[in-house]
Order: C-alpha cells, then structure tokens, then sequence
C-alpha cells in the first residue's frame, strides 16, 4: 500500500473515532448533570417561605367539584401545578399515581391555567388522572407564586406550608415531603446546614490541633 | 459544487436524518408530546403530523442515500418547516419546549434557530449547484464517506452539548 494513501486512511480512522469519543463525553456530561443535580426541589419563591400559611382559595374543578385550595385537613394537600405541554410535567405523573396510591388521605390537587377546558379534560382523559381534582385558576398559581412547571407545594394539617419548589425529577417530588418530614424548609437547606455544620467540626478540629 | 462534494452533502445530511428519525421512532410519544407543544397544529391532527414528519424523513433519506438530487431539496424544506416552527414559538416565549430534534429533550434556543439556517441553506446551496450525476471513483467515495460521518459526528456533539446546557439550566437553575 502505498504510504500516502496508508496514512491519510489512518488518520480519517482515528478522527473518526476522536469524534465518537467527543460525542460520547458529551453525553456522559449530560448523564453527570442528571446524577449529580440538586438533590432537592428548587425552592425559588419570591412570594413565600416554609410556614407562611398557605394561600386559601376555592376552585371549581373541571369535572364540577368545588376544591377548597390550601385548606387545613387531616392530612395536608400536595398542590402540583403543570400544563398539558409541559414535557416534565408528563414524566412526573406516573409518580404523582404511585403518591396518591403511597399518601393516603393527604389531597393532591393538580392545578394549571388556561381558558380551554376541553384542552384539560382530554388531557386528563388520555393521562388517565380521573382520580386527582384538577383545577384551572391563574389566581391560584399567582397567590403561590409560581413561576416555573412543575412545581410542587406541600401544605400540611394546619393549612401552612411545609416544602415547596419546582419538581423536576421523581426525587424532587419526593424530597418535598422528605424536606417536611426532617422540618427543613428544602433539602438544600438541610445540606447547607449538614455542610455548614461539618465545616464547623473541622475548624474546629484544627483550632484544638493548633493549641 | 464538485462530484465529490455533492455525495458529501447526501452523506452528510443522510446521516443527520437517520440519527434525527430514529430518535423520533424510539421515542414516539415523546416525539408527539413535543409537536403538540409547538402549538401550531391542532391537537386532532397531531399524531397524524407527527407520522407524516417522520414518514419525510425516511423518505428524505432513501433519497440521499440513493443520490437522487430531490433528497437535498426535500431535505431543506423539512428543515425549513422546523425552522419555521421554531421561530414561531421563540417569537411567543415559549423556548422551554422540547425542539423534538434529538434523543435528549433540548430547549429552543437563539442557538438552535441559528443551527438551522445552517442546515437549511446547506441543503438548498448543495441542491442548486451540487453536480448531477456523481461521477467519482471509489477513492473519493470512501473521502467524502469519511468526512460526512466527522462532520455529522462533530454535529451531533454540538446538538448533545445543546442539549446539556437546557438540561444544567433546568435542573440545576430551576430555569423553564
């Protein structure tokens, strides 16, 4: 073989495979966002904080039903707020299922905005969620501050708010009731002060060692 | 255009649609939740835009691989209609949807509208002077071979890198 021809097929091999090695790396940057992204739900919310009392309305849901938002009950309400074109919202609904099966006797209530009522009631009829109370009203996500889909709310018996944030992945979801089980106000408060308080140990640590 | 770069384009852009229609057959609801969510169509017709886009799309491909000059052309009118798509929905504000262009949702962007002028003027610059029938010995066909996958690969790592950058945005900024 002629060494030309020799070296330039080589080096096409080896681009190519240079290539394929850079896509792989950015794929696996994009698993690593995944894996490693904030533990808990972004809490971002200008409006309120864990332990305001929950903003209190009454809706009408779409199949008739009036729905009491934000009320003190036995168990406490999830408020979940989504949109049928909400890509996120959609992968976060079989979970909401597996909640409602899980979290017997707490209410969750789905709650979007729009004036299209059969838009939602197809949506609720193709995802099969007959057994949440579904809501339009922007009043309400206005009164919570919701800026950003999914977002979760959870408001306990005393009709205050335990957790809230925006819920991106089943882990989000589910560290809002882990946030109100451990009485954080979010995971990242909880990491915060688990990191702060391990900061703490290792001054002083080195403060005893310097004596 | 010379020979060699006209199979260069029909590799190229065959290449790009085999990775963007299996991403649409793999991925099929997904695929139809994004086409809902550009809110162009209505919801009754969107499993049947859905089907026909991709149906294109197999079709474009079997022209490029067989060379046939309507490959390129079809090419960029898909892409026209995603670009248009896209644009109409930047124009909204609505940039958090899914674009529905790859295997990992990614969010419009000014970037992403710019990735396809790209593509879009590639397709119908390759169409009006790309050079019928391709003559080329083999040689060139496996250079031109060669350089469409490099270049289809460096595409697809700027689609994925895209596409990483919605999912940092989302997850870790709490962004749409």
């Amino acid at each position: 073989m002629d060494l030309m021809v020799f070296a330039v097929s080589s080096l096409w091999v080896l681009v190519i495979i240079l290539v394929v090695m850079m896509f792989a790396l950015a794929r696996q940057v994009g698993v690593l966002y995944e894996r490693v992204a904030p533990a808990g739900a972004l809490m971002i919310n200008k409006q309120l904080k864990v332990g305001d009392p929950a903003p209190q309305a009454v809706v009408m849901s779409i199949a008739g039903r009036e729905i009491q938002v934000g009320q003190a009950t036995d168990k406490g309400q999830l408020l979940f707020f989504l949109a049928p074109d909400c890509p996120i919202c959609k992968t976060l609904l079989p979970v909401l299922k597996t909640m409602h099966r899980a979290e017997r006797g707490r209410e969750i209530l789905l709650l979007s905005d729009g004036n299209d009522q059969e838009e939602h009631r197809k949506f609720v009829s193709s995802e099969k969620l007959e057994q949440f109370d579904y809501a339009l009203s922007e009043v309400v996500g206005r009164s919570y501050g919701v800026s950003k889909l999914p977002y979760g709310v959870l408001v306990n018996s005393e009709g205050k708010i335990s957790s809230l944030g925006i819920v991106n992945s089943r882990e989000h979801l589910e560290s809002l009731f882990e946030a109100e089980r451990m009485h954080v106000a979010s995971i990242q408060e909880y990491l915060q002060q688990a990191d702060e308080g391990s900061n703490a140990d290792v001054v002083q640590q080195y403060d005893s060692t310097r004596r | 255009m010379s020979s060699i770069e006209t199979l260069l384009a029909h590799w190229f852009y065959a290449i790009i649609f085999v990775a963007a229609s299996h991403h649409k057959i793999v991925h099929w609801q997904r695929f139809k939740a994004s086409v809902f969510a550009y809110k162009i169509i209505p919801g009754f017709l969107v499993t049947f835009s859905a089907g026909l886009l991709t149906l294109a799309e197999l079709i474009v491909i079997g022209a490029l691989i067989f060379l046939q000059p309507i490959g390129l052309f079809l090419s960029g009118a898909l892409l026209t209609i995603y670009l248009i798509a896209i644009t109409i929905n930047m124009a909204r504000g609505r940039h958090f949807i899914d674009c529905g262009c790859g295997d990992e949702p990614s969010p419009l962007s000014p970037t992403l509208v710019l990735r396809n002028i790209l593509l879009t003027s590639g397709a119908f610059g390759a169409y009006f002077f790309g050079a019928w029938p391709v003559n080329i010995e083999i040689t060139g066909s496996l250079v031109a071979l060669s350089i469409a996958i490099a270049a289809a690969g460096v595409y697809m790592t700027i689609d994925q890198l895209l596409a990483n950058q919605g999912k940092y945005r989302r997850l870790w900024l709490g962004e749409y």
